[in-house]
């Protein structure tokens, strides 16, 4: 599967996971009822991404809100890219969030400070 | 019988001229609470304060209606409620739901070392439970009332009150500052 794509409702995130573009994308709102059940198809899309992927692999996540739920979801999944940059993959995860929003910023750093890895935390460009 | 709802932010001194925000009476599911978080943001959204502070309440309300749909004794005579109401810079949010008896020790424990704790602690314990936690399987990180008393200034307010045999009603009162 080169190609998967979760339309967003108003309570789970629009996902697009491109493997010929090496980009996977997490956008909109994220409080799903049942976070694993949610999130379970990505990781291991994910997973059988990076067994046949020799190029980079760059995660841009562009939430306009999530629960402490799903707090936890994206730093497993930042620990999945950690993991994999241990194993010697080329990985990048980009935290966007809307320039005023200290918030969505904060929420980003403190995540991403939880993991050694590749990441930028930077204001959305229009 | 739970009591009505104006009940609810009286009796943590809410004054009367308080404006309702939103308010929610029914049994809880994650379709209606999610419903009434979009229509409470939209709201929010036209109140003259910061973007954080909309964002503050977003996010808490959030997890205090996820903690009554994970954790609530549900069903059709098993009413929950809600309500937000705003007076001057204040933002007021109280949830009452039913639990079982056998919770009111744990959740009495936990607020009261949360209230005792300061903001740089609850910060610590937050990305100790982030790294160290796990999701069950209803999905509870365990981060939701952390994330909630990290975020408010004032003190975790509550109550229990003794329903039938085997179960009590649980509230949460809580108060938002927000900046202009």
């Amino acid at each position: 599967m080169d190609r998967l794509l979760f339309e967003g409702t108003k309570m789970t995130p629009s996902i697009i996971l491109d493997k010929d573009a090496g980009e996977f994308f997490i956008s909109g709102t994220s409080r799903p009822e049942n976070p694993m059940e949610f999130y379970k198809p990505i990781f291991e899309w994910l997973e059988a991404h990076f067994e046949s992927n020799s190029s980079k692999t760059v995660l841009k996540v562009q939430l306009d809100y999530f629960n402490t739920s799903t707090s936890k979801i994206l730093l497993d999944l930042f620990e999945l890219f950690e993991a994999k940059a241990e194993d010697g993959q080329d990985v990048h995860v980009i935290w966007y969030f809307e320039e005023d929003d200290e918030e969505m910023q904060e929420a980003g750093e403190e995540l991403l400070d939880l993991v050694s890895i590749s990441y930028e935390v930077k204001a959305k460009d229009y | 019988m739970s009591l009505p709802i104006f009940k609810l932010m009286e009796n943590f001194g809410v004054p009367k001229e308080a404006k309702e925000l939103i308010t929610l009476n029914e049994p809880f599911d994650w379709n209606n609470t999610g419903e009434a978080i979009l229509e409470l943001e939209s709201h929010v959204e036209e109140l003259n304060i910061t973007t954080k502070s909309k964002k503050q309440i977003n996010k808490i309300v959030t997890e205090t209606l996820d903690n009554v749909c994970r954790h609530a004794i549900q069903g059709e005579s098993k009413l929950s409620c809600f309500s937000c109401k705003i007076h001057d810079n204040k933002i007021f949010v109280a949830t009452r739901n039913l639990i079982q008896n056998n919770q009111v020790g744990q959740i009495l424990m936990m607020i009261e070392d949360l209230n005792s704790s300061d903001k740089d602690e609850l910060n610590e314990r937050y990305r100790h439970q982030l790294k160290n936690g796990k999701l069950d399987d209803g999905g509870n990180a365990g981060l939701g009332f952390l994330e909630i008393a990290r975020r408010t200034k004032e003190m975790i307010r509550f109550n229990f009150e003794s329903n039938e045999v085997n179960d009590s009603y649980f509230t949460l009162f809580l108060i938002i500052e927000t900046e202009n």
